[in-house]
């Protein structure tokens, strides 16, 4: 079993530098992240046509941990579920948490354990933790 | 009424040529409570539909709804490609055996059916200052062959007093009151094509 990280935002820019921050640090081998902000063609918004493709295109060993932060980009992570079917809605993780710290812990998580619950645990901890 | 297929695509057609007439005037009215881009995302819609609709020639009603709900999740960008998406999506599955819409009450259930969409993918309520505030009184008054030009105008009208309560303009609060929701506009001009048809 392996996760990929689908980080959704209405600006590339943002998942692209997400992307950056993640990939710093030391995550497994296996898991992919995918910069999914903004259309297809470079602009601001989301397409949730980017999302359903990658799920389409994986194998039934493969989850996803979906990550948004504003407005369309959460509409769309949550109206992928409408466009995949049940074997791959079993596959696709909508995790709520903010985009960034969220997905950032996340990341690091998944390489340490399997288990969704601690991954989600971990993520939602940066909500908690943060400014003490 | 005797709605098929032609009379759907034509409807839809109107609906594109409107929204592309009025790409500006959205967007202006998108400008002081969102980002300025209601009409250029929705023209981008649109233009998506009538290119798709040209290529694919959907044979029936369902398949038409079905060009339209893609082509809106597809190319819209912001919060109004998955909302029309997921309306024109409930209708698509609504008419699946469909050959013709023969009364006002079917053509309204049909419509309640793209209601339910819109407010389960935007958890809206009534009074947010959202499109739903145009949707549900047209989707009421067209179940009992009541809809009329002026009722679209007057639930249109009445989104410039409300306080957004969902979306970017939310965070505007009391200061978005004095502006018509720009959703609530691009709807209206969807069921003013829709009555253009109908009649």
């Amino acid at each position: 079993m392996k996760y990929n990280l689908l980080l959704v935002s209405h600006s590339q820019k943002v998942t692209d530098g997400l992307k950056e921050l993640i990939e710093e640090m030391n995550i497994s081998e296996d898991t992919e992240i995918y910069s999914l902000g903004g259309t297809r063609d470079g602009g601001i918004g989301s397409d949730v046509t980017r999302i359903t493709d990658i799920i389409e295109a994986s194998d039934s060993d493969t989850h996803f941990l979906a990550f948004a932060d504003l407005g369309s980009a959460v509409l769309n992570v949550e109206m992928a579920l409408d466009l995949i079917n049940d074997e791959q809605k079993q596959r696709y993780h909508l995790i709520d948490v903010p985009l960034i710290e969220g997905a950032f812990a996340a990341a690091i998580t998944v390489g340490v354990t399997d288990d969704l619950n601690t991954i989600i645990t971990e993520a939602k901890k940066t909500v908690a933790d943060k400014w003490y | 009424m005797n709605l098929t297929v032609t009379e759907v695509q034509a409807w839809l057609a109107k609906f594109s040529t409107a929204i592309v007439e009025n790409k500006d005037y959205l967007s202006d009215l998108d400008t002081p409570i969102g980002d300025g881009d209601h009409g250029n995302n929705m023209a981008r819609g649109v233009i998506a539909y009538e290119e798709s609709v040209a290529k694919t020639t959907p044979k029936d009603i369902s398949a038409t709804f079905q060009a339209l709900s893609m082509a809106m999740l597809s190319k819209v960008g912001g919060a109004s490609g998955p909302l029309y998406g997921s309306a024109f999506m409930k209708m698509t599955k609504a008419t699946k055996s469909v050959e013709t819409i023969t009364s006002y009450e079917q053509l309204g259930d049909i419509l309640a059916e793209g209601l339910e969409g819109i407010k389960t993918r935007g958890k809206v309520e009534l009074q947010d200052k959202t499109m739903i505030d145009v949707w549900d009184p047209v989707v009421k008054a067209m179940q009992v062959g009541e809809l009329d030009y002026d009722m679209v105008e007057t639930a249109k009208e009445s989104t410039k007093d409300m306080v957004a309560r969902k979306g970017r303009a939310s965070y505007l609060g009391e200061r978005s009151v004095g502006h018509i929701d720009p959703g609530a506009t691009s709807s209206a001009l969807l069921f003013k094509m829709l009555l253009e048809v109908v009649h």
